[in-house]
């Protein structure tokens, strides 16, 4: 059975792989196979025994469902609100009456937006801006020089581009002259160090997903590991 | 010099090649780089360190197959190195096949564990555990997948049950050992000694960085290399106490509990992979400007 498996793998990703040369019907085929395959193992698998069971039928009808000591609670009917909320999303297939799907999303998306600015907000905006805030010039606990000069060094680093990099993208004022143009050419310098940094992370990602790949294909399926 | 106008418009397909030999030579040369395990992941283990035997820690998975090179092996490292701790895992999961996930770590860190000499604590100077027989609902427990995100985790804090009346396996939790606390008080998030998100994208970590002000439980994760810039600023913020990143931050975890795994084994083929791509990147710039020079003499 096992090594089924990892010959269907190699076939699937051999498959993938050759739209690298270009766009194939084996590469459709793969394609569509794992579009298929993650739908149904998702609906099946996972959203029913993982979510729907345990959260709802189990508590909903908990005679039929629950497990353990859960099965003698009584049925907590209030859950049939959100699941009629949860079927509402499915009139999205009908051209009919696929308005009432609305009221489920714009429920959704309300909550969404409130707890993401809320947190975000607490948890992302103001405490980056509390530690930009910093010594310009620090002397080290220990007193050394080396270790002040380095430290004062990053907090200049970090105050200078996180002032410019805001002010680039302040558009009220001309990006022009040795004050407003430089600061913003600062601001650039900085976003572009940033861009870099954030290619060279994608480029080692994805080298990282070929190795996992290449890792099963001379391993696990041609034994030349 | 027209060669490197040429080189300026080379198929792409050529450099796909060179890319996948300069992954699968290293391979089959079994090429290997030392591997030193940084800053940011040993403050990890260290506070792993420090915490109580018998501590219970929140592990998230939070990503599926196609992130699985990049946090799988962090993954077992953790769970490995907390078994080895007496410290008991509680496995959940905000991505649908995170479950899955957790469940192939368990196996493989559960094996680690199982194969760890009596040498191994003693060269550490750290206790033994008394048995090496690990029970799912006493030592580690998976919870599977959970939808809701923010909401969900928010829910933890209050009541880590209710959402959790049974495991990935459907058996009952609410009489499993690894739930009772000294006090006799009833297990919630803020219980945890610490929170691990492997996270692949967006529900890992951050969801739980979101609520920090009302768990306060220390957080650390692990990430794919394309989240790493992301995740940097929760470091400065000290909003997390340590981050491996990618395939080299995994390598690292493996470098910690002295067992290299396919994380290690990446790490030379990710290094000529790289220096191939640094070689295309140079002479295309050289050709770009080589091009302008020749257009301005024009």
């Amino acid at each position: 059975m096992q090594a089924i498996s990892i010959w269907m793998g190699a076939i699937v990703t051999l498959s993938i792989f050759t739209f690298l040369y270009r766009d194939n019907p084996l590469y459709r085929f793969a394609e569509h196979l794992f579009v298929g395959v993650s739908a149904g193992y998702l609906f099946t698998t996972i959203e029913f025994h993982q979510s729907l069971k345990p959260i709802l039928f189990g508590k909903v009808f908990p005679t039929y469902f629950a497990t353990g000591k859960d099965v003698f609670l009584p049925p907590n009917y209030i859950l049939l609100i959100p699941a009629a909320m949860g079927i509402l999303i499915l009139f999205r297939l009908s051209k009919e009456y696929s308005w009432l799907s609305r009221y489920t999303f714009s429920f959704v998306m309300g909550i969404s937006t409130g707890l993401t600015i809320v947190y975000t907000t607490q948890t992302s905006l103001i405490p980056q801006i509390a530690k930009a805030i910093v010594p310009l010039f620090v002397v080290a606990p220990s007193g050394e020089i080396l270790p002040s000069i380095i430290e004062s060094l990053s907090n200049w680093v970090l105050v200078i581009g996180s002032i410019s990099c805001i002010f680039f993208f302040f558009f009220s004022i001309e990006h022009r002259g040795p004050v407003y143009g430089t600061i913003s050419k600062i601001g650039i310098w900085f976003l572009m160090i940033s861009f870099g940094a954030a290619f060279g992370s994608t480029v080692m990602g994805r080298v990282s997903l070929l190795i996992g790949r290449f890792q099963f294909l001379l391993g696990d399926w041609l034994n030349w590991l | 010099m027209d060669f490197l106008l040429k080189l300026k418009d080379l198929d792409r397909r050529i450099i796909f090649v060179f890319i996948a030999l300069a992954v699968a030579i290293p391979m089959l040369l079994k090429m290997t780089f030392p591997v030193v395990p940084g800053k940011n992941v040993t403050s990890l283990f260290d506070f792993l360190d420090k915490l109580p035997i018998g501590t219970q820690t929140i592990m998230s998975f939070d990503y599926d197959p196609a992130s699985m090179p990049e946090l799988h092996p962090a993954a077992i490292a953790l769970l490995a190195h907390m078994f080895r701790r007496q410290l008991k895992p509680i496995c959940m999961a905000n991505w649908p096949v995170g479950g899955e996930m957790a469940k192939g770590a368990l196996a493989s860190a559960t094996e680690i564990f199982r194969n760890t000499p009596e040498s191994f604590y003693q060269g550490k100077n750290k206790p033994a555990p008394a048995s090496k027989d690990l029970v799912a609902g006493r030592d580690y427990v998976n919870l599977g997948y959970k939808p809701g995100g923010i909401p969900h985790i928010k829910g933890l804090i209050s009541d880590f049950m209710k959402p959790y009346p049974i495991d990935m396996e459907g058996n009952s939790t609410g009489k499993m050992e690894i739930f009772n606390l000294p006090s006799g008080a009833k297990f919630t998030l803020k219980d945890a000694g610490v929170i691990v998100s492997f996270t692949a994208g967006t529900g890992g970590i951050e969801a739980y960085i979101a609520l920090g002000s009302e768990h306060k439980c220390v957080m650390g994760a692990s990430c794919t290399s394309v989240n790493i810039p992301k995740f940097y600023t929760f470091l400065q913020t000290k909003q997390l106490i340590g981050l491996v990143g990618g395939l080299p931050g995994a390598a690292e975890c493996e470098a910690v509990i002295e067992q290299p795994g396919p994380a290690t084994r990446g790490i030379a083929p990710q290094s000529i992979a790289h220096l191939v791509i640094m070689i295309f990147i140079t002479i295309g710039n050289i050709a770009y400007l080589y091009e302008k020079s020749r257009k301005k003499k024009a």
